[in-house]
This record gives structure tokens, sequence and C-alpha cells, in this order.
């Protein structure tokens, strides 16, 4: 389709060499492929997790006695855990929930954190003070300390470990944007834009925002598999899902008794959680590389 | 619907006889810094009348920002405006409600900026941002998303053409930084026109661009300004720029007005010691660089006590450090504070 429009010299062709661009910065990195080949598999795992897992009942209640803690074979590769549940089946829905976990958590800190950290910034004044200063006493607690006392003051089900957990995590976006806002209220179109008339509503969402997307997707990307392994740590510490609920974290937790002898119950869970971090923060690197680059070479081209 | 076409009553010049789009009378600025208060504005008196082009002139720090800034509201926060009025179609600026002066921002005073390439925002194209700002302009609760809008587009399209762009349809899909600085200035200038002003406020216009485009976009909007009537106030240091776009120039010297003339008898002959000296510094094609003027600007902080420009002045008298010169006519169509003049002496 961009071949049509592809007229030389025309802007679209410009841009669709930007990206082009930015594709093979990043793809001089096997670290971030590495890590981006990581986030699409388990991505596939969730959403296929129906298709692709070899014993889809085993995710929810199921229970076969008969081959409960059989070690890795042919037909359950990962073995199976006390109730005879295939432990990949598990993993493969664990995907769904963790992803879940990470994308409700961030999507609530960011949708909390952004307009309180673009306010704070722009308004600056009293209300800037109040807004900083609440978020400074959140961040003088660990997020998982705080997430901890959350989930303990109310009841242990999966939800409430995502409000927990968001509740602990939005004042590191409103920090990250204030900062941001603070040098980019400096810029002449800013200034422009308020000769134009421009509200300050609009200034700060529709003119400073979107340029302060980057560092904030660089940082969402970094965050999901922090996110996904505190939500993991409360799920195993029983704050979090409860059994059957095939959760990475609540997976190790019930695997962790059979311990040394029955290895594969806790340790495949550990190594999805693991992996997916992992993947998260080689994805998120690699993103940050590509996009301190670009702002560099905006930076030099002004 | 906007409320900017009110005329009031305004006050009578000596200039022109005829009541102006802009007056600021007695204009004091003063900046809270941490070493206490800089005095910089101190008096500003200008006028702009209906279909005029005035060019405020001064070395760099010497106000001529920070009074554009004033008419349009746009002070930084440390900013005090001690006394002064800014009468505006007949209503004093400095005492408008915020969202009244917002109202007027855009659509009855706009600013040029200077296009150091910062001035447009990088991640929107061209015609987003010139759709966004005609779709709102002018309607404060206007929703902060634009829709699809064929009248929007063509209006904006048509804006490009008048400050002839050569490829309006092209440049509308392009991000600011694949155009040329002259493009950019350009797009600038429709900007400030997409409101249908009347008063241009051109801040250092064109500085950051090479001397060819320069003239070329400043003859350009000459003639634009002629043909829609427009009034205009240049801010500029130079005086070659100066002298192709104004009818008349304004010398601002340590955040007062020097000298006011008509543009071509400012060039033959200046009356204001500092305004001589500045178009002496003024380097010549025949050869070697201008006089200069020995010193700097004030101290903000300690200002001189009477006249600002004494201590630099070659023609200093006792009197210039016991009493402040006041802007007065010298000659018909003249005006200038400095105590070499019996008019400033009073």
């Amino acid at each position: 389709m961009s071949e049509v429009l592809a007229v030389p010299g025309h802007a679209r062709a410009a841009r669709g060499q930007e990206w082009r661009k930015m594709w093979f910065r990043f793809t001089r990195s096997p670290l971030s492929v590495a890590g981006l080949s990581i986030v699409v598999v388990l991505i596939l795992a969730a959403v296929l997790a129906p298709v692709l897992a070899p014993y889809p009942r085993h995710a929810g209640v199921f229970v076969d006695f008969d081959r409960g803690l059989q070690p890795p074979s042919a037909r359950n590769w990962l073995g199976t855990d006390d109730a005879g549940r295939d432990i990949l089946s598990r993993i493969i829905f664990g995907a769904r929930i963790s992803l879940t976990l990470g994308v409700v958590v961030l999507a609530i800190a960011v949708g909390l954190g952004v307009p309180l950290g673009l306010i704070a910034g722009y308004w600056g004044g009293r209300v800037g003070d109040w807004i900083m200063r609440i978020t400074d006493v959140f961040l003088a607690v660990p997020p998982i300390a705080l997430a901890l006392a959350v989930t303990a003051a109310l009841r242990p089900t999966l939800t409430n470990a995502m409000i927990a957990i968001a509740f602990a995590w939005w004042p590191w976006y409103t920090r990250l944007v204030y900062g941001q806002v603070l040098s980019l209220k400096e810029q002449q179109f800013v200034e422009a834009s308020r000769s134009l008339g421009a509200s300050r509503w609009r200034i700060a969402f529709r003119e400073i925002l979107p340029n302060a997307w980057s560092p904030i997707i660089v940082k969402l990307t970094l965050d999901m598999g922090f996110v996904i392994l505190t939500g993991s740590g409360l799920s195993f510490l029983g704050l979090g899902a409860q059994p059957p609920t095939p959760e990475w974290g609540t997976m190790i937790a019930e695997g962790r008794t059979y311990l040394p002898g029955v290895w594969w119950a806790a340790t495949f869970p550990g190594l999805a959680i693991f992996v997916a971090v992992l993947g998260f923060n080689l994805l998120g690197d690699g993103l940050r590389d590509v996009f301190d680059v670009e702002i560099e070479q905006w930076r030099a081209a002004n | 619907m906007a409320s900017g076409e009110l005329t009031g009553v305004g006050r009578r010049t000596a200039e022109t006889g005829t009541e102006p789009l802009l007056a600021i009378e007695d204009l004091v600025i003063h900046f809270r810094l941490y070493e206490g208060r800089a005095r910089v504005i101190n008096g500003v008196n200008l006028t702009i009348g209906r279909g005029e082009s005035v060019a405020l002139v001064g070395e760099t720090g010497c106000g001529k920002s920070v009074t554009a800034k004033a008419i349009l509201g746009l002070l930084p926060a440390n900013a005090e405006i001690v006394s002064g009025r800014i009468t505006f179609q007949g209503r004093d600026l400095l005492r408008l409600p915020a969202e009244e002066l917002q109202r007027i921002r855009g659509r009855r005073i706009a600013m040029i900026f200077q296009d150091p390439g910062t001035a447009l925002n990088p991640v929107f194209t061209v015609g987003d941002q010139l759709q966004d700002v005609a779709a709102w302009q002018g309607r404060p609760r206007a929703p902060l998303v634009r829709r699809g809008d064929g009248e929007l587009r063509r209006r904006c399209l048509e804006i490009l053409r008048l400050v002839r762009i050569p490829d309006p349809e092209g440049t509308f899909r392009r991000f600011p930084v694949e155009l040329s600085g002259g493009m950019r200035q350009r797009v600038l200038i429709a900007l400030a026109l997409l409101g249908g002003p009347d008063l241009l406020i051109a801040d250092e216009l064109g500085t950051a661009l090479d001397v060819s485009i320069q003239d070329q976009i400043l003859e350009e909007l000459r003639e634009l300004v002629r043909t829609r009537g427009l009034s205009v106030l240049y801010i500029t240091h130079n005086l070659g720029v100066a002298r192709l776009v104004s009818d008349r120039i304004c010398v601002m010297y340590g955040g007062e007005i020097a000298e006011v003339a008509p543009t071509g008898a400012m060039f033959t002959r200046q009356l204001h010691p500092y305004a001589q000296g500045l178009l002496a510094a003024v380097p010549r094609l025949t050869g070697g660089v201008g006089a200069g003027i020995e010193g700097r600007i004030p101290d903000y902080l300690n200002p001189p006590p009477a006249c600002r420009f004494a201590p630099r002045c070659p023609f200093r008298m006792d009197l210039c450090d016991r009493q402040r010169p006041v802007l007065a006519q010298a000659e018909p169509d003249r005006r200038v504070a400095c105590h070499l003049y019996p008019a400033s002496t009073r």
C-alpha cells in the first residue's frame, strides 16, 4: 500500500523511512530482539491459550489424583502438580493472568499518574506543590510494602491485588511526567500556542503530553516486568489470585511444599516469571536506546 | 461571536491625530529576582495606529520583548506590572480577566514567533497544527480533540497559499523538521494570520534565517500587511529590518523609549544620542565596522538615578543625573527623551 503513495519526496514516504530507520536501529541489538520475541511469544500464548495448551481444562477446577506429581514426560512436558493438572497448560493460561494484571495496573497508574504530573508541572503553584508532596509520600514507601498493606486491608483476590499495585505505582508516572513537563513547558511552541489563545488544558494535554510519550512508553515496558513480578509475589503470599487460578505466583506457592523432590511443580512457573520479566526489561531497554537516539538527533537538528 | 469587535473610546495621539489601535501608557514592569527588584520597564509610551507598522528597536536586553509579552499577557510569573495601561480597541488589556485576554490572543492580537526550529510542535504535522488552531480559536469550550472537517482544511490551505508556500497540500502532511527554516517561518506567519487579527507582533522575525530569505519573507509580510490593512509591531535589534518594514521607529533604551520618529526621518537624522550611536554602530558595506557605543545596558537592579543612558552618553550633563528626561515633542512628528532638547526638561 505504501508503495502506491510513495511519490518521490512525499512526506508519507519519509515517514515510513523514519519507522524503518528506527526498526533498523532496534534490530542492531540482539538483546532487544530477544526481548521483543519473548514478549510476542507471551502475548501469543495469552491470546491463543485454549488452542496452544495441551489440556485446556487443567487451567480451572480439575482433579485427577491418579496422575498427581508426575515428572516431565512426553505426555506432560513439564510434569503435573499435586492435583494431576498439566503444568505447561497452566503456565500458558497463566500468561493471560499476568499480562492482564500488568495491563490493568499500568493503565490505572498511567491514567492517574500522567494527568496529575501534567497538572502539577504545568499549573505549578500550590496545586502542583500539593500533588508532588503527596507523590513524594507514596514514593517513600516501597511499592511491594504498600501493596501488601492494601491487599491485607481488602479481601485477597486478584482484582484487589491489581488495585493495590496500581495504588502503589501511579506516583512514578506523576514524577516522570512532572519532570518532562518542566522542561517541555519552556519550549517555544508552548508559548506560541499560548499567544494564539490556547487554554492551559489544551496546552498541557495537546501540546505537551504528545511530546512526553516516548519516556512514558519506555517506562511502561520496563514496568510490565516489575508489575508482573509484584503481582506474582502477592499471589505467592496468598494475597492475590487464589487456587486453583493458574497464576504463576500461586502455582509456586502450591508446588513449594513438594520441594525438592517434586522440583518441577515450583520451578517451571518460576522460570515463566523470570522469562517474562526478562523479556519486558530487554524490550524496554531496546526501546529506550531507539528513542534516545531520536531525541538526540532532534536536539542536534535544532 | 467574538467580543473583540467592541471599539470603545481611545485616546487621541499627537502623532496621527486619530484614535490609535493600541496605546501603551506609562508602563512600568519590575521583575522579582533573588537579588532584588529588577526595574526593567520604566514608563514606556507607545502607540500603534490602524494600518501602521511600528518597529521597536534596541539592543538585546533593552526590554523590547518584555513590552511585547506584556501586550499579550504572556509575562513570566515573576514579572510585576507596577503601573500603566495598555489600551487596545478601547479596552485595557492589563485589567482584563484571563479568559477575555485568551480570546483576544490569536483573534485580535497575534504574535509571529521567530523560528529557531522549536516554535512549532515537533510531533504534529503542519496541517494538524493549523487545523487544530483554526478549530478551537475563539471557542474556549472547544473539545480537546478535533474532528475532520473539509471546510477547516480548505481554510488552512488557503492561508498557506497566502503566505506563499509553494506546495500547500504537501506541506500540510509534513512535520516541522521536514521543512526548511524559511518554510517554517512562513507556517508561523500563517498560524498568526489564521485568527484574522488586527494587530500582529513580530518578535525578531527571520533573525534565525539567512539574509536573502529573511528579506524575501519580510517583503512578503509587508505586502500582506498593506493589502489587508493590518497593524504590526516589529520587535527587532536589526536596523536594516526596521528600515525595510516599518512606517515609524521607536528606539528603546534601558526599558524606556528614547526616540520616536518616522522611519525615513530617523535614518536621515537622529536626535537622541543613543539613537545616533545605534545607527553609527551599523556595519557599512563601504568598509569598517561602526563606531559602537561604549559601555553596557544599565543594571536594572540599580539603574542610573535619572536618565538611564547618562553613564554612556557623550553629552552627559549634571542635569542628566538629577532629572529624568520625558518623552516629548522636539520637532514636528518626532519625540525624544533627552535633556539636549528643552521639551524633555520639564
